[in-house]
């Protein structure tokens, strides 16, 4: 019954669901054409893209001398690992957060 | 065309006028009203415009320099966003009460920024509050209606606290004066800086906030995004620039809200996280109290209504279409709603500060100013923070509702007034972005000269950037990345509403159980002193003054 993260379900027994859909909105038809992101080519293109504006962005460094202000922002692509492990660091302990902070959703709601 | 009339009149004027009428005419009022004021501002002398005398005291309720000018015309731009963006509600949504709730809101702020003083600031700090909560109670949920009681309670307690620091100075110094106060060590400053610290969502005192704005109306949560906080900003800086101890208050701001933000699951109020977060920027940047802090600051609090307002209309449209605003029941809407999804994609790129758009020609402004006064560490803290910005709010929030797991949720584009809204803002979100020197830097308040269009700042902010969404790919790739989960994370504010409430609970009943015991212990001495008085009497023989009290006496309870 609980999740991954131990979390139990509420206290009556059921699970939190998702919110009721608006009188706006639907479930998909099961017909429907896959969209331009249901692609795996679509998005392994992307991706593609993507690394490669990252070496780019590497490399630059290389050649453009980047006026630092920092005795750290001097090292070579300073600003791309600290980035990457910023992002990196902040998910993992976040993650790690929830041990300690995650409630069930109607933690407020009941006595 | 300047008329003389105080900025806010005219926003009240407006509101009252949008209260009585309906339809077209209305619709109407709303978009003329914050367009009218704006064009007032244009070309305004400074100085003082207005005073009215009472009680002995000159209140200066219209004074104008080029620090209130900004605020007043960023403060209309929000308004005006904030109208179009409503245009399409009906008497279902409460429209009236709406609408007149959020135009004496953008006056009261606008009243607030152009106060001469501290009485006329406590005035409009106070109709902040009072204004602003009917945009959350209209949203006619239990929920919606307990959290403004917390949100109003919170306010008006900072209010308060405003009216006393004031009340306090006034004793030492004579002077209702709102110019530079500081730490002086009085506790009227100390009390002033709490209360901004209340509206400037300072840590620990920040949890009004992402309680309040995730429960508020679709269109009233566009509105909360930009005035309360900015208008505290704009009073922080007024009275404590140059103060050291913001440096580190505005760091802690925008570091720890982000890991919140990482973990929530409620976009809007991952939305209210990284507002804190971008608050946190500002304060920093009061506390430097340079030139050139200082314009990073307002410049940013500029950029920053106008991109937040956006996020805020991205997600609102994906809540009004769907009826829902969990990550976790989210997904795959770029289908449905494709320019609710590019306009959201633009305010994403405005908050991560990817050069042409915004926010890259304003946070760098407070970044720089930290490293020129050698705040190395706080230096770090920011940059750290910027890239979690990027994290959260510039992939996490377009990511799960647009793109990532598709949910099968399908609907319609958002109403063309919201479109429009939404289209406007991203607008002056790029045109900003691209040419500062023409927009934001023409009205910033101080004497400092910054060009963010360096190759070392562009090449800097692209790779981290970048590197940072590498993180969010490696960590998605690998699996590494939580899911978004159905659930509440508690943060400062379980002091009061889960241990404060079992406390007062607590106490409660523990009194009452005290409080039996001794009723019930008296009432029984006195019980056994009736029996002992009428065995005696019994055994003497009956008297009238006895029989007639033991019924009456061992009664109630």
């Amino acid at each position: 019954m609980s999740n991954e993260y131990g979390h139990p379900p509420l206290k009556d027994g059921r699970h939190p669901q998702a919110a009721p859909l608006g009188p706006r909105a639907h479930m998909k038809a099961p017909d429907e054409p896959p969209g331009m992101w249901d692609k795996k080519k679509n998005v392994d293109r992307f991706l593609r893209v993507f690394y490669s504006a990252l070496v780019v962005l590497v490399l630059l460094d290389l050649v453009i001398h980047r006026h630092a202000y920092h005795p750290w922002e001097a090292l070579f692509g300073f600003h791309a690992w600290y980035g990457f492990a910023s992002c990196w660091i902040l998910v993992v302990v976040a993650k790690q957060l929830r041990r300690l902070l995650m409630r069930s959703e109607d933690y407020y709601d009941v006595d | 065309m300047w008329i003389d009339v105080p900025p806010f009149v005219i926003l009240f004027v407006g509101a009252f006028v949008a209260a009585l009428t309906r339809g077209v005419v209305r619709q109407a009022i709303m978009v003329a009203t914050p367009v009218l004021g704006g064009l007032n501002l244009i070309g305004m002398e400074h100085g003082v415009h207005l005073e009215w005398t009472v009680l002995g005291y000159t209140l200066q309720v219209f004074e104008v320099d080029r620090l209130s000018l900004l605020f007043g015309y960023i403060f209309h731009i929000a308004a005006l966003i904030g109208n179009i963006f409503a245009l399409h509600l009906g008497s279902e949504d409460r429209a009236s009460v709406q609408h007149t709730s959020a135009m004496l809101y953008a006056g009261s702020a606008v009243g607030a920024v152009f106060a001469g003083d501290m009485i006329v600031l406590f005035v409009f700090w106070e109709l902040l509050a009072v204004t602003s909560v009917f945009l959350i109670w209209a949203r006619d949920t239990e929920r919606s209606f307990q959290a403004g009681f917390r949100y109003l309670v919170v306010l008006v307690v900072s209010g308060v606290l405003l009216l006393a620091g004031t009340l306090l100075r006034t004793r030492d110094t004579g002077s209702i004066d709102l110019g530079h106060i500081g730490l002086d060590g009085t506790l009227g400053a100390w009390l002033i800086l709490f209360a901004l610290g209340i509206k400037a969502a300072f840590p620990l005192l920040h949890n009004w906030l992402t309680d309040a704005y995730p429960e508020g109306t679709v269109t009233g949560a566009v509105y909360l995004s930009a005035f309360t906080t900015k208008t505290a900003v704009y009073v922080l800086a007024r009275t404590f620039a140059g103060t050291e101890m913001l440096i580190y208050v505005g760091a802690v701001m925008t570091v720890f809200p982000i890991f919140f933000a990482v973990i929530e699951n409620d976009l809007r109020r991952v939305l209210g996280y990284s507002l804190i977060n971008q608050v946190g920027y500002m304060v920093t940047g009061i506390g430097i109290g340079t030139a050139l802090a200082l314009n990073g600051t307002v410049a940013h609090a500029f950029v920053h209504i106008i991109y937040k307002s956006l996020l805020f209309m991205g997600v609102g449209a994906v809540l009004h279409q769907t009826g829902r605003v969990n990550g976790s029941d989210l997904g795959g809407l770029y289908k449905s709603m494709p320019f609710t999804a590019a306009f959201t994609a633009i305010g994403a790129a405005s908050i991560s500060a990817f050069p042409l758009f915004s926010g890259f020609v304003a946070k760098s402004m407070v970044m720089s100013a930290a490293l020129e006064e050698g705040h190395n560490v706080v230096w770090l803290a920011l940059l750290f923070a910027s890239a979690g910005v990027f994290h959260h709010a510039g992939i996490k929030v377009p990511f799960f509702a647009f793109f990532g797991h598709d949910s099968g949720v399908r609907t319609t584009e958002a109403p063309r007034n919201m479109l429009a809204a939404m289209g406007l803002a991203a607008v002056l979100c790029v045109l900003i972005g691209t040419f500062p020197e023409q927009t934001v830097y023409r009205i910033l308040p101080f004497d400092a000269s910054y060009d963010p269009y360096t190759t070392t700042h562009v090449l800097a902010q692209l790779q981290l950037l970048f590197f940072g969404a590498m993180a969010f790919v490696g960590l998605q790739k690998t699996h590494i990345y939580p899911p978004e989960l159905r659930s509440v994370n508690i943060d400062a504010e379980w002091t009061y509403r889960w241990l404060g409430r079992r406390m007062v609970l607590g106490v409660g009943s523990a009194v009452a159980r005290l409080d039996g015991a001794v009723r019930d212990a008296s009432l029984g001495a006195v019980r056994r002193t009736f029996g002992l008085a009428e065995r005696a009497s019994a055994e003497r023989g009956p008297r009238e003054a006895w029989s007639c009290g033991s019924r009456s006496c061992s009664g109630s309870r």
